[in-house]
């Protein structure tokens, strides 16, 4: 019987992973992303942008939600995100997104996390397939405007 | 020059070898790649047939070509024959087209169970007592394509000579042909 799943498992880790390296005709992927572990509490992936000028390397987290139960009616995935998990997620001084899974599909969903914002979901949006390229791009380069606009570099230390 | 995306490469044919196999229900996969250095494979896979029994392990090392660049030219894949000579378990290579995502396999330890029902492991790539890091040369023709069909197979091939394994310990490995 399909179960809902909070542990991301080898099968949701790859598909996540295959659908941000995948490069959709250009030369390199968009993204190089990391899986942090199971056991890391809030963020499951590190991704960093690839091919990015200049003197940053910006990055995004994600937590992934798996599910093998499928859609509700309305067409939104059957996985949930917390109070907590939401609160968790905004602290980071970093963009941060959940990526919603259907396992036995293979499809998953990105859904931006904002201090503002929804702060639970009961079911995931699936407006933004990984799928899609343009969704790649828009993400690439959201998260690069973020860092042109927001990134600090690190001077000082007390270690010098 | 462009910029090397060898890891991008890499690190695409594990994701894809994985999502192959954890399709599966019956196969679990470890990340060997992820944990131990020079182990020789990149995925540790371990499955029951018909979920039953004790686990059976085989390990798979995953390569990426681009379409423009490895069908066009040959496939040339470096197999480091010094890891290879550590590994005691039936090792399967699966070569991804990362551009379209198709998988091909070849056996690079293969598990045979002989007329007297030994249990062997064959190296059909020729190891190099000289220099184990030259890289073995295999060609597009060498490959299989890679699906359900042909994984039955392998898990069949890997269960019937475990279980005759189990019956009598593995010799050294030999070499084929």
């Amino acid at each position: 019987m399909p179960v809902n799943r909070d542990a991301i498992g080898a099968h949701g880790e790859a598909i996540v992973t295959v659908e941000l390296l995948r490069r959709h005709g250009r030369n390199e992927p968009f993204f190089r992303p990391q899986f942090l572990g199971e056991k890391y509490p809030a963020i499951d992936f590190f991704v960093e942008l690839v091919g990015v000028d200049g003197d940053l390397t910006p990055f995004f987290l994600a937590q992934v939600k798996t599910t093998s139960t499928g859609y509700t009616r309305g067409g939104r995935l059957n996985a949930r995100a917390t109070p907590p998990m939401m609160a968790s997620l905004v602290r980071y001084p970093a963009p941060t997104y959940l990526i919603g899974v259907d396992e036995d599909a293979g499809r998953a969903f990105i859904v931006p996390t904002i201090t503002g914002g929804p702060t639970q979901y009961r079911s995931l949006p699936t407006d933004l397939p990984l799928s899609k390229r343009v969704t790649l791009q828009t993400l690439y380069d959201e998260v690069r405007a973020f860092w042109i606009a927001h990134g600090v570099t690190f001077h000082r230390s007390a270690f010098e | 020059m462009g910029a090397d995306h060898s890891w991008a490469n890499a690190m695409q044919a594990e994701a894809l070898a994985t999502l192959f196999l954890t399709k599966h229900r019956e196969i679990e996969v470890v990340s060997a790649s992820r944990y131990v250095q020079r182990q020789g494979y990149d995925i540790l896979v371990r499955f029951r047939k018909e979920g039953k029994g004790e686990a059976t392990e085989f390990a798979v090392e995953a390569k990426g070509v681009r379409r423009t660049t490895g069908r066009a030219n040959g496939l040339r894949i470096r197999i480091n024959q010094d890891l290879l000579a550590n590994v005691d378990l039936p090792l399967l290579l699966f070569v991804f087209d990362v551009d379209d995502e198709t998988g091909s396999y070849r056996w690079l330890i293969e598990p045979v169970v002989m007329e007297d029902g030994q249990a062997v492991l064959l190296t059909p790539v020729e190891p190099s007592p000289t220099n184990g890091h030259r890289p073995a040369q295999i060609s597009w023709t060498d490959l299989s394509p890679l699906d359900d069909g042909a994984l039955k197979t392998i898990l069949d091939r890997i269960a019937t000579w475990s279980r005759a394994r189990d019956r009598s310990p593995v010799p050294p490995r030999q070499r084929s042909g």
